[in-house]
């Protein structure tokens, strides 16, 4: 039973052409997030092609109807008020993967990743850095403009 | 050092010789020499006999980052690489080179700060490394003979596409003299001939696979201050190019329209740069060119010296007059052989190909000796050169062991060398390819030329030029900015007017920073931001280093605190070098080069007010006068007290 209907969500777009792949877009997730630097860490993830120039970013969408919201047995991700971001509770995840399953960009794209923390699974994923005054990192450091945060009402 | 703030943790060690392989901390080294230079620096110090051949397995190869690898910094994913330098001439020395790329941040991910190679193995081998606990040595007989693209190409379809490698083509398995250590499609170690170093220990690659599903603590660099590091971040960005910026492509390159489609590449992970700020060196990738010629279809990088496989024109005054230009898609297949093969292309470029094309014009080489005309404007002659070096054919074994080499051979050609000295071709200089470097700027060249143990313009004059000129993402500056600054940095605009006076200040200040350059690591497109376009001074902030090193590691440093690292480094490397028997007489060999005339005045070395300011430098650097060494007392001074008792008893 989910009580309320879910509500739009912001994302991150992402702008291939302007991409010079350096990859701050994944220090900075996890610098903010983790405290610290490793793509491994971070929530976007860049795919640098360094012989062809064709650099990719995955990301979540923040789909309209998130299956991972829905599928989670533990009602571990949550939809913030604010931006709309589906994220993942750290407190209350279990580690179990369903998450992963539902997302439809999956395993094709990393969207949902996760950290080991004694042995236990974590997953984490975009959050659009729903607390950050300043909005997505990613996009606020991007120095080549290539991410850009879409709010959920400038979707189209 | 903080608890792992900015390191890994470990150096991993690895003896070719009997498959050991083991790791140690890396703290025994950074509290007093950072990391990259610095900490390669002191195992070679260590652990390296002087004078010994560089293909021997006695000599190491030392791959070293530092705190700043990989995290977010400008330019952050650097790697030094040192050891015994077979590029060096007449006689090979301790020396280093570094590279950008991924492949130093992708190392830390894994959990290792560095790797020092010893030994050599009888077959090729590769190194895989995975994860703190999965480091293999894995036979490489189905990857020797590969070029570095394949080699790559090879290992990420093995273990995933996110692999990282670094590796050698035919040119380092050949032990050409000028092969590089490559990674990616143009990142490379290239001077000193390191890619040979690793030839003779018949390791092909050194391949990273970090996790990125599943990361504990191994691998996560941790931050003493992440909102203070994002700070930093923007101020860099705002300095750099005056904050977020949407790249636009230049329509002309070399001069010319082009109609192929390019976008701005960052050479180094995490760099902010939008590279030469649309100027011809910058970072470009060129994406899907079809040449017509090779039936190839070609991406790469094209920066630094390399955009002059398309094209290039002596100076007017120049005494040889060479020009010549080559089809974008031709030049971009012949750059990426060079690249491919891992040939040095500041060497070949900057060096050889000059020299031949001179000694060609001057009709110095004889018709057998080349298997084809010298013509700069023929594709195939730059292909056939290229495959002739890297597999030492014919002519090309002896040009593999470098021109001077070479020249000595053949016994002619002496005077067209585009060499300052102990066999690196001309960079700043002002009378070579770069001969743009005009007098009084040159006199700081030729001292940081003297002192150092390779071509210094990498890592430690081209801050100097971003303020003379406007250089990578600075663009020139009015005269009067220029020396206010020169003034508060090094106490007189007579840094930077026409005289011998106040040069040796520049000099000394530009090599610690340099140490710091490669150490922490920062780009030296970079770094120290001396100047910038977005202030009203122009004035860069040359404290950001410090600041940046004291927000990742939580060690409280000051610009004069760190800058003291800097020279703390730059003396061990002095004094490994007396150890080789450097001094002052050999200093003093670039004295011949600069009494040619330069390229824009025609203004000789003042050989005398030289000497002066040699002399000027030795008593400010603290080394004696006479010998050119570091003195007991300075040593001391520096924290170097081991140092000073093995040097002077």
């Amino acid at each position: 039973m989910k009580p309320e209907l879910v509500k739009q969500s912001g994302m991150i777009n992402y702008f291939p052409e302007r991409c010079t792949g350096c990859g701050v877009c994944e220090l900075a997730c996890a610098l903010y997030h983790e405290g610290g630097c490793n793509p491994g860490l971070s929530r976007i993830h860049l795919i640098n092609d360094s012989f062809t120039g064709n650099h990719s970013v995955e990301v979540c969408v923040q789909c309209f109807s998130p299956g991972c919201y829905y599928i989670c047995p533990v009602n571990a991700i949550e939809i913030d008020p604010e931006t709309g971001a589906r994220y993942i509770s750290e407190g209350k995840c279990i580690g179990c993967g369903k998450c992963v399953e539902a997302c439809p960009l999956m395993p094709e794209k990393q969207i949902i990743r996760f950290k080991k923390i004694e042995n236990k699974r974590l997953f984490f994923k975009c959050d659009l850095c729903k607390d950050r005054v300043e909005g997505p990192i990613c996009a606020e450091l991007c120095p080549a403009s290539a991410l850009a945060y879409l709010k959920a009402g400038e979707r189209k | 050092m903080t608890e792992h703030y900015g390191y890994s943790g470990k150096i991993l060690r690895v003896n070719l010789s009997n498959d050991k392989i083991w790791a140690e901390d890396t703290k025994k080294y950074a509290d007093k020499f950072i990391g990259g230079r610095g900490i390669a620096a002191k195992v070679a110090w260590e652990e390296l006999k002087p004078n010994i051949d560089p293909f021997s397995p006695q000599n190491k190869l030392i791959f070293m980052t530092g705190p700043l690898t990989g995290v977010l910094s400008p330019g952050s994913g650097r790697t030094t690489v040192a050891g015994t330098a077979p590029q060096v001439y007449p006689k090979p020395w301790y020396t280093r080179s570094n590279m950008g790329g991924r492949f130093g941040s992708e190392l830390k991910y894994s959990g290792f700060d560095g790797i020092i190679i010893e030994g050599e193995s009888e077959k090729p081998v590769y190194i895989w490394i995975h994860d703190e606990r999965g480091v293999e040595l894995l036979d490489a007989d189905e990857l020797w003979g590969l070029d570095t693209f394949a080699t790559q190409k090879e290992l990420m379809k093995k273990y995933g596409k996110e692999t990282t490698s670094a590796c050698i083509g035919p040119a380092g398995e050949n032990l050409v003299r000028i092969a590089v250590i490559e990674t990616a499609s143009g990142d490379v170690a290239g001077q000193g001939g390191f890619g040979a170093v690793m030839g003779s220990k018949k390791l092909k690659a050194i391949s990273v696979t970090s996790m990125r599903d599943g990361v504990q603590k191994i691998g996560n660099i941790n931050v003493a201050d992440p909102r203070r590091l994002v700070e930093l971040w923007r101020k860099c960005a705002k300095l750099l190019q005056g904050g977020r910026k949407i790249p636009e492509v230049p329509s002309s390159f070399m001069g010319a329209e082009v109609k192929h489609e390019r976008k701005y590449h960052a050479c180094s992970h995490a760099c902010p740069g939008l590279c030469g700020r649309g100027r011809d060196y910058g970072s470009f990738i060129w994406k899907d060119i079809p040449s017509k010629r090779y039936h190839t279809i070609e991406s790469g990088q094209m920066m630094c010296i390399a955009p002059n496989f398309v094209a290039f024109s002596t100076e007017k005054e120049a005494e040889v007059k060479i020009e010549y230009r080559v089809n974008i898609p031709e030049a971009l297949r012949i750059k990426n052989l060079s690249d491919m093969l891992g040939i040095n292309q500041w060497d070949f470029l900057g060096g050889l190909f000059l020299w031949l094309v001179t000694c060609h014009k001057k009709g110095l080489i004889n018709k057998k000796l080349l298997p084809c005309p010298v013509d700069p404007n023929n594709p195939d002659f730059w292909v056939r050169l290229l495959y002739m070096i890297a597999y030492r054919e014919g002519v090309g074994d002896l040009f593999a062991d470098g021109v001077l080499r070479a020249a000595e051979k053949l016994g002619k050609g002496g005077e067209y060398l585009p060499y300052v000295t102990c066999g690196f071709a001309e960079h700043g200089a002002g009378r070579g390819v770069w001969g743009f470097f005009e007098y009084p700027f040159w006199i700081v060249g030729a001292l940081l030329w003297a002192t150092d143990s390779r071509d210094p313009f990498s890592d430690t004059g081209h801050g100097y030029a971003r303020l003379v000129y406007g250089f990578h993402y600075v663009l020139p500056l009015e005269t009067n900015q220029v020396k206010n600054i020169a003034k508060k940095l090094w106490g007189s605009e007579k840094a930077v007017t026409d005289d011998y006076e106040y040069k040796a200040q520049p000099a000394v200040w530009l090599q610690n920073r340099g140490c710091l350059t490669s150490s922490l690591p920062t780009d030296d497109w970079t770094f120290p931001i001396i100047a910038s376009n977005f202030t009203q001074d122009g004035s860069g902030d040359t404290s950001l280093e410090s600041k940046i090193y004291s927000a990742v590691t939580g060690v409280d440093y000051t610009e004069e605190e760190l800058n003291r690292v800097g020279e703390r480094i730059f003396n061990l490397e002095r004094t490994i070098a007396v150890r080789e028997g450097r001094n002052r007489e050999v200093d003093e060999k670039v004295i011949p080069f600069f009494n040619r005339p330069d390229w824009t005045r025609r203004i000789r070395l003042d050989e005398d007010k030289f000497k002066a300011l040699l002399d000027e430098y030795y008593k400010l650097r603290g080394w004696d006068v006479k010998t050119g060494r570091p003195t007991k007392s300075k040593l001391k001074e520096l924290d170097l007290k081991d140092v000073a008792s093995k040097l002077h008893g």
